[in-house]
């Protein structure tokens, strides 16, 4: 397993800089492509994202203080990264409206060649979609990817506290809409 | 999944599982091409940052010759706002009245009155002109002169 403060380390030195940062991406690519994916669901959207952040990394390494760990600051980059997409795409596409961005989201995702899901999975990541912006992260992270609600925390710079609620409410939301879908 | 209730079912095994899926080899060429649009980033700027630095002193040139003409044309106008007004559009509407000094101070003569005027002077003979200095010499009023001439 490669440590993660000689990781660092390499990345700040030019030298071994592109060497570490090519063992780096191989290291979180997955995880954080998937993380990525379930924010905005489509697959190009989320490769261009997964770009967008690993060179957001390789640009500001040197600035990168290692209080937090590696893994943690991905994800934290990771994150805004989509929800700044989603943002974008919201205001220039739909007039600023969750609703019409949440149905283009779930319609483009009934097309996708890359959703392989059956119609009960379609009504999740239909009533995940509808949720509000941190109730979802909150859920998809800790349903999906198990991520401890200390490790959210820092990622998402939110009180454990908070966390627990924001998944508790989701959960609830995700049963009322699945029951009234029937 | 086949049930809404194994959604939240942790027992069932797959109910966490994703339902998304990835283009085939998608992960396993994703350091190659972050490598190439990187490299492609990089070079970008630097080609951008060249025609900067081309142009920078161009344009720092064209800036201060402006800023020097701001500078001084304004202060001038306000000190001296008659002087300054005197520019090309005046002397252009004024044009009319240069050209009318211009002739009237003008003898005009045409090529043929001219010609004449030349070949009267060729044909003047020394003798004749030797008259002239003798009697301009000779110390004879007007009368004499005239008296002269004619006998």
């Amino acid at each position: 397993m490669i440590d993660e403060k000689q990781l660092i380390g390499e990345l700040k030195n030019e030298a071994t800089k592109q060497t570490a940062f090519r063992s780096m991406v191989g290291l979180y690519k997955e995880r954080l492509y998937w993380h990525v994916r379930k924010i905005v669901l489509d697959h190009e959207d989320t490769d261009d994202i997964l770009q967008n952040t690993f060179i957001k990394v390789w640009r500001n390494i040197d600035s990168f203080r290692a209080e937090s760990g590696l893994y943690t600051w991905l994800y934290r980059i990771a994150t805004n990264e989509s929800l700044t997409f989603l943002n974008q795409k919201k205001k220039k596409t739909f007039g600023g409206t969750d609703e019409e961005l949440n149905d283009y989201l779930v319609e483009n995702l009934q097309a996708d060649l890359y959703f392989n899901g059956d119609e009960v999975q379609l009504k999740l990541q239909e009533a995940i979609a509808r949720l509000p912006e941190k109730q979802r992260l909150v859920f998809n992270m800790r349903y999906y990817d198990d991520i401890k609600y200390q490790d959210m925390e820092k990622i998402l710079e939110t009180s454990e506290g908070a966390l627990k609620a924001s998944y508790h409410h989701a959960v609830k939301k995700i049963s009322d809409f699945l029951k009234n879908q029937g | 999944m086949k049930n809404m209730n194994d959604i939240f079912n942790p027992e069932k095994e797959g109910s966490k599982n994703s339902p998304f899926d990835v283009p085939k080899g998608y992960f396993e060429t994703f350091e190659d091409r972050l490598e190439a649009q990187i490299t492609a980033m990089e070079e970008k700027p630097s080609r951008s940052r060249t025609i900067i630095r081309i142009l920078k002193p161009v344009v720092g040139l064209a800036a201060s010759f402006l800023l020097i003409m701001l500078l001084v044309k304004y202060p001038l106008n306000k000190i001296t706002p008659s002087l300054t007004s005197l520019d090309d559009s005046s002397f252009v509407e004024d044009s009319d009245y240069w050209k009318e000094i211009i002739l009237s101070n003008s003898i005009f003569i045409d090529d043929r009155a001219l010609l004449q005027v030349m070949n009267n002077n060729e044909t003047t003979s020394p003798g004749e002109s030797d008259e002239i200095i003798a009697t301009v010499s000779s110390e004879l009023n007007d009368y004499e002169v005239f008296a002269e001439l004619y006998n």
